[in-house]
């Protein structure tokens, strides 16, 4: 049965690739100027984003404010990547224990000039990945890119230094740092519920501000949210990967 | 005229994807895959899209590396 199965598996395989090749014919060529997202997207995010989301950089734009329910896919899709790591190689599977803690990875490599180096940059690195989330609506840049340098800089201390300088957490609550993140921006979204607004849509949010400013800082909020869920996961794959168990 | 560069810089990914799959060594596929993702960052700052370039930085150079390094480390490192 089962090599039954294994002879004719390249069947579905086949007949899928051939669903996808015709339906592929009716797709717009690359780049046409009269596809429907050139003569009616596009324009519509070019002329108005400025205007309506306060945001002159138009990838935030559309990220954080017209598809700010996709955004929210994309971060607890991000989350649970987390979570199925610390379930994979954390402490959570009792059937498959972990390294101890003489196997774990070692830490102290005890060069003074990585030590020195590291001490000098990894301030400016945090500061440039706040930078990043913060001006992410005039400059490139947004909660994705500011968490990713965020952790980069995070892992540089773990790497050098070792976990004890370093925020020394356990992954159980680093897991809850990311949740919050996810909660910022679902909260964001309830707030503007709140106010008689639909989901996400930051007009409703109670700031003293209007137009597209409320709309910036709405979409502020959840860049926010998705820098800390970003940062928390990358550090937790980092800390089941060369963690050793406790016992 | 940006052309000549943007097509040197994808032939370099080719060959550091190549490289990465022929090396037996497998830390040693890990630092060409780095070198890959710094080609790709290079060659998005070259498009324009400087924050698909800083993330890729961030993220294929420095973390995806320690992650394997790390994920190497608790395995073994020759292709068997």
């Amino acid at each position: 049965m089962q090599q039954l199965l294994q002879r004719i598996a390249w069947l579905p395989f086949v007949a899928a690739a051939a669903i996808l090749f015709y339906a592929a014919r009716d797709l717009p060529t690359m780049a046409d100027p009269n596809a429907p997202a050139s003569t009616h997207v596009s324009p519509r995010y070019i002329e108005s984003a400025l205007e309506e989301t306060g945001a002159s950089n138009m990838v935030t734009a559309v990220l954080a404010d017209y598809r700010a329910y996709d955004t929210l896919g994309e971060t607890v899709v991000i989350l649970t990547a987390g979570l199925a790591c610390l379930l994979v190689l954390g402490a959570f599977t009792p059937a498959r224990s972990g390294p101890t803690e003489k196997e774990a990875m070692p830490y102290e490599f005890g060069s003074d000039i990585v030590d020195a180096t590291s001490r000098l940059l990894i301030p400016f690195i945090i500061l440039f990945a706040l930078y990043v989330v913060v001006h992410g609506h005039t400059s490139p840049g947004g909660g994705f890119q500011g968490g990713a340098i965020c952790a980069a800089a995070i892992i540089l201390v773990r790497l050098v230094r070792g976990r004890a300088p370093g925020l020394k957490l356990l992954p159980t609550y680093t897991v809850a740092i990311g949740s919050i993140g996810v909660l910022v921006y679902t909260g964001t979204g309830l707030v503007s519920l709140f106010f008689e607004k639909n989901f996400l849509d930051y007009s409703g949010l109670p700031l003293p501000f209007h137009g597209g400013h409320l709309r910036e800082m709405g979409s502020l909020s959840v860049e926010t949210g998705v820098f800390i869920t970003v940062t928390a996961v990358m550090v937790l794959i980092f800390d089941v990967l060369t963690m050793g168990s406790e016992e | 005229m940006i052309a000549p560069i943007v097509t040197l810089f994808l032939m370099m990914m080719v060959l550091c994807a190549i490289a990465a799959l022929q090396v037996s060594d497998l830390l040693g596929a890990v630092v060409i895959f780095g070198a890959f993702s710094f080609f790709s960052a290079i060659f998005f700052t070259l498009l324009g899209a400087l924050d698909v370039a800083f993330t890729e930085a961030a993220i294929g150079a420095a973390i995806t590396t320690v992650f394997f390094v790390s994920a190497i480390y608790r395995t073994h490192r020759k292709v068997t």
